[in-house]
């Protein structure tokens, strides 16, 4: 049971996009439309799945002065070696809608974040299953995004034209401005359903525990 | 093994330097293992790309090739294709350091009197969904041509950013896109792709037209020394 709620934690609860805030960069900025999305999404989940795994491995033998540079090696190393095996191997259409992605997932903050959060204090079962948890939930976010603003601007969904005469003249949506403010009415879907259910248990909404800046370790490097 | 308690500078330095060093034997690894079949990949890509934008030939344009250097320092392959024995276009492998991140390798197929008669980007990384458009040839699918079925396969579907060079002379300082005073189709937001692609269809046109006689004599005498 609480393997699966390490899983289902990532898709609403805990969402990479929408609560933690992370990997906004990438989600931003390649979200101009639905396939792209999808396209960084199923990257994005890949590599954390496997650096999960293999942070929660290694986490009894890395220093833990050191641990977050070595675990950006961790991570750079394993999207370095991934992306010339796809070239190699993948079929050339999976690896031109992917291809593209791979590199940027190595600064993307959600691995990392995800490796110092959970990784480094459970077992490998457990950090598997919140990489894939995570990896859906960013992958649904970016979907949804990326259709909203492909539709928009085109009129189109995942490159289909669904309304043909659609003027292409409106940039706002597929530009950088136009992110932001869709994320924004993203955010405050999200934080409206959260505050109304609470409201309804007549309760008021706090966000998730352990989601504040007071319980990250990440600046208290020195002291311990 | 346990370094976890480690906290002696030296030592951690030391860990982290083995630590990078077994990770960059791996990446060199796996570089080394895929060099083969990527390039492979990118061969039969571009084979792909020229026999879609050439004319109709019957020799093998690929293994008819001339070699020029351009004026600034570029390898530019030109591949002959031959219908009948008569010379009826030229596909030059050209590529653009001009690329919003990195290269920009593209195949141009020239006439044999220079002008450029089609454009296809074999390589490029550039941003999905700006740079990209400009690259990338795609049919537009529609709602309505996704069920009827309609050109399904057609052989190269159009980009108004690379046909917009098919059929015109290259004007004497070479094309410029139209936000820096000349006429070529540019796109706000990939302002930086559409200058790489005028500059690999300057450069290629530029060195065909520097070198023409050798070139065209070059695939001529490589078409007879097989024969």
């Amino acid at each position: 049971m609480s393997l699966f709620k390490d899983f289902s934690k990532g898709v609403w609860k805990e969402n990479p996009v929408l609560v933690l805030l992370l990997g906004t960069c990438p989600t931003l900025a390649v979200t101009s439309n639905a396939v792209n999305g999808l396209g960084m999404g199923v990257a994005t989940a890949c590599v954390l799945v496997a650096s999960n795994a293999a942070i929660s491995l290694l986490k009894n033998v890395v220093p833990a002065k050191i641990r977050i540079p070595c675990y950006i090696v961790i991570i750079a190393g394993l999207v370095s070696a991934v992306d010339p095996c796809m070239e190699a191997y993948a079929p050339s259409t999976v690896y031109n809608a992917l291809g593209i992605f791979i590199p940027l997932i190595a600064v993307n903050c959600i691995v990392l974040g995800r490796a110092e959060a959970f990784a480094s204090k459970h077992t490998v079962v457990r950090s598997i299953a919140d990489g894939l948890g995570m990896g859906l939930g960013f992958t649904l976010i970016l979907v949804m995004l990326g259709g909203v603003r492909e539709f928009l601007t085109n009129g189109s969904l995942f490159e289909i034209k669904i309304i043909t005469a659609w003027s292409t003249d409106f940039l706002l949506p597929a530009s950088a401005p136009g992110a932001f403010i869709i994320m924004g009415c993203f955010l405050a879907v999200k934080n409206f359903f959260n505050i109304r259910r609470s409201a309804r248990q007549g309760k008021i909404y706090i966000p998730p525990q352990g989601l504040s800046c007071r319980s990250c370790r990440l600046c208290k490097l020195g002291d311990d | 093994m346990n370094f976890t308690k480690i906290s002696n500078i030296w030592l951690l330095g030391l860990f982290l330097a083995v630590f990078c060093g077994i990770s960059g034997v791996a990446m060199a690894f796996f570089a080394v293992k895929t060099a083969e079949p990527i390039r492979l990949k990118k061969q039969a890509n571009i084979q792909k790309s020229m026999a879609a934008i050439l004319p109709e030939f019957d020799n093998i344009p690929v293994e008819n090739t001339v070699i020029v250097k351009s004026g600034d320092g570029f390898e530019l392959k030109f591949h002959g294709a031959f219908l009948k024995g008569k010379l009826v276009g030229l596909a030059v492998e050209t590529s653009s350091k001009m690329g919003y991140s990195g290269e920009v390798a593209g195949v141009v197929s020239l006439t044999p009197e220079g002008l450029v008669r089609s454009i296809a980007v074999t390589g490029h990384s550039e941003t999905p969904g700006l740079g990209s458009v400009i690259c990338d040839r795609k049919a537009e699918k529609t709602i309505f041509n996704l069920f009827d079925g309609s050109k399904k396969d057609e052989k190269l579907p159009p980009n108004r950013f690379l046909d917009w060079y098919g059929g015109k002379a290259m004007p004497s300082e070479g094309w410029k896109i139209t936000k820096d005073g000349g006429e070529a189709e540019y796109m706000t937001g990939a302002t930086i792709t559409c200058r790489a692609v005028a500059d690999l269809a300057n450069r290629a046109v530029r060195t065909f037209n520097a070198d023409r006689q050798r070139i065209i004599d070059g695939v001529h005498s490589n078409e007879e020394g097989k024969k």
